[in-house]
């Protein structure tokens, strides 16, 4: 392995290190994030999920149904997050779990959960775009406008918009991300008291919405456990802070402190959506509703906070958009820099320290599925593209369990410093495992056909790298980081 | 009317963003040596190379 001895970074944005004997520069990625940008980008990813999509669960498992998937499915990503935040807080590389594969496991291994990620962000930026379309049009008709608007131009503007802001710099994209994730995240919280949360009777109807046994769990344990499908909604992306590792000021510090306050968000988030709205909107309503907490917010409390509530939206789903352009560019653009896919991926920019072919690449990708459902006039394919991203989501969430294992075996704790270890391992991976099991189950039940298409997908893409890609895998100067030896070896 | 407007704009807007990245992405790519461009490493912490962290380390443990 190389050893790379790393200095301050000079104001043109080259680095010198020394490698070996001999000095040279190179260009890293700029250090400029702390841990309110890594909350921004965790939250900003997901909280989509409490605007929109997470009431699908009361669809397949009624109103209580939705609320035990919040609660699962929150433990599984509470999980994932303690888990992410011990073994990056000792990673400082871009590619997060990515790199976390190629430290613990394998190239194999490695290549499938950098396309996990791929895929997971790439499919989830699209669904993002094609609902921000969606939004315009809604706003446009209640505005009076009564033709059809042109969702393709305003797909490819969000995307266009966001990545180019992407292109220009870290620092102004997560702290755009920061702020407006910031504004949604309290649009729910002025939802809650304007509604008088803290008294059930006041302006929320439990009683009648929520109380008989056909609203509340209309299909019994088997609509719970098929509600764990739609409950990820509420968590999706956190795992996303990971990829931010290598711009962190000191990643040891900001991405245990982001990650953990952000799932602790998501999850008073995903209660407070679920108690204003189940306390709103009657089940059958609410199962099918495009933007629930917007509707809850027009019907329960009106004026000013329907529109807070409309502003919400629009920039959660901004947020979510914006933070999988920059996490699918940093799993790519470190994959190209191991040599897994072509190192062209790999280059940065010279001037604005991002990872610029990465993001201009993808760009053509996430635009032709976010504009596949408008192309083929079928609706229904946007819940595909987002199951897409679950599925890879999950498979990618499987993997973590054995590479926590052999993390701690590897690097017992003492043998190498971590800015944040969890308590009481096993359990956090043991219990990931369990979950996720469920839930790809649940998946299956729902989406059987996609999740077999994914595998086979995953599996060729396995076969192409095994026979065209691996000869070029850069071994053991794929890792620079001065950790000590693994134990054992 | 102003729907109307909005499209063209969005349209106009889109490509002027999209063909200034093509553009400055190959500018980049003419400018500069392929191999400076890729010369990015793997990122180190402060925290894993401070006294404080080499204390928490075996001082007798080998380096990768």
């Amino acid at each position: 392995m190389t050893s790379v001895v790393p200095s301050s970074p000079t104001p043109e944005g080259v680095r010198a290190a020394t490698d070996g004997g001999g000095a040279r520069s190179h260009l890293a990625l700029k250090k400029v994030l702390g841990p309110a940008h890594i909350w921004g980008l965790g939250v900003g990813i997901v909280l989509v999920g409490e605007y929109m999509g997470w009431n699908f669960s009361v669809q397949k498992g009624g109103m209580f149904g939705a609320l035990i998937a919040a609660w699962v499915v929150g433990v599984l990503y509470t999980c994932v997050a303690m888990i992410d935040s011990e073994v990056t807080s000792t990673v400082a590389a871009a590619g997060g779990q990515y790199t976390q594969a190629k430290h613990m496991i394998g190239p194999l291994m490695a290549f499938n959960v950098g396309l996990f990620l791929v895929l997971e962000y790439t499919m989830l930026e699209a669904a993002d775009a094609n609902v921000m379309s969606y939004l315009v049009s809604t706003i446009a008709t209640h505005l009076g406008y009564t033709g059809s608007v042109n969702q393709y131009a305003f797909i490819i503007l969000a995307i266009m918009v966001l990545a180019f802001l992407n292109y220009r710099g870290v620092l102004a994209t997560l702290s755009i991300n920061l702020v407006i994730t910031a504004v949604a995240a309290l649009a729910i919280v002025v939802l809650f008291i304007s509604l008088q949360g803290w008294s059930p009777d006041a302006q929320l109807h439990f009683h009648g919405l929520a109380s008989s046994h056909a609203n509340a769990l209309p299909y019994g344990w088997l609509g719970v456990l098929a509600a764990f499908q739609f409950g990820m909604w509420y968590y999706l992306g956190i795992e996303g802070t990971c990829q931010a590792a290598e711009e962190c000021r000191s990643a040891a510090r900001s991405i245990p402190l982001g990650t953990m306050t952000g799932i602790i968000t998501l999850l008073l988030a995903a209660v407070l959506t679920w108690y204003v709205c189940v306390g709103s909107l009657p089940w059958q309503y609410l199962s099918v509703s495009i933007t629930p907490l917007f509707d809850t917010a027009l019907v329960s409390a009106g004026g000013a906070v329907a529109t807070l509530l409309a502003v919400g939206t629009v920039f959660a789903t901004l947020a979510s958009a914006n933070g999988c352009i920059n996490d699918a560019s940093r799993a790519w653009f470190s994959m190209g820099r191991d040599n897994y896919l072509p190192a062209w991926f790999g280059a940065i920019h010279p001037r604005y320290r991002t990872p610029f072919r990465a993001i201009l690449f993808l760009v053509p990708v996430a635009i032709a599925f976010a504009i596949l459902p408008v192309l083929l006039n079928k609706p229904e394919l946007l819940a595909t593209v987002i199951t897409f991203s679950i599925l890879s989501a999950l498979l990618m969430y499987s993997f973590m369990v054995p590479n926590m294992f052999r993390f701690r075996k590897l690097w017992p704790l003492g043998r190498l410093h971590r800015g944040y270890t969890h308590p009481l391992h096993p359990l956090p991976a043991i219990t990931l495992a369990v979950i996720a099991v469920l839930v790809l189950f649940a998946t299956f039940l729902g989406y059987g056909t996609t999740l077999v298409t994914l595998v086979i997908f995953y599996l060729l893409a396995s076969v192409w790298f095994v026979l065209f890609r691996y000869r070029y895998v850069r071994k053991g100067q794929q890792f620079t980081m001065p950790w000590p030896r693994p134990k054992g070896y | 009317m102003i729907v109307h407007v909005a499209e063209y704009l969005a349209w106009i807007i889109s490509a002027l963003l999209g063909a200034w990245m093509l553009f400055d992405a190959v500018k980049v790519s003419r400018e500069h040596d392929e191999e400076f461009l890729t010369t990015s490493v793997e990122g180190t912490d402060e925290l894993l190379t401070s006294p404080a962290a080499e204390q928490l380390l075996d001082p007798t443990e080998e380096r990768a």
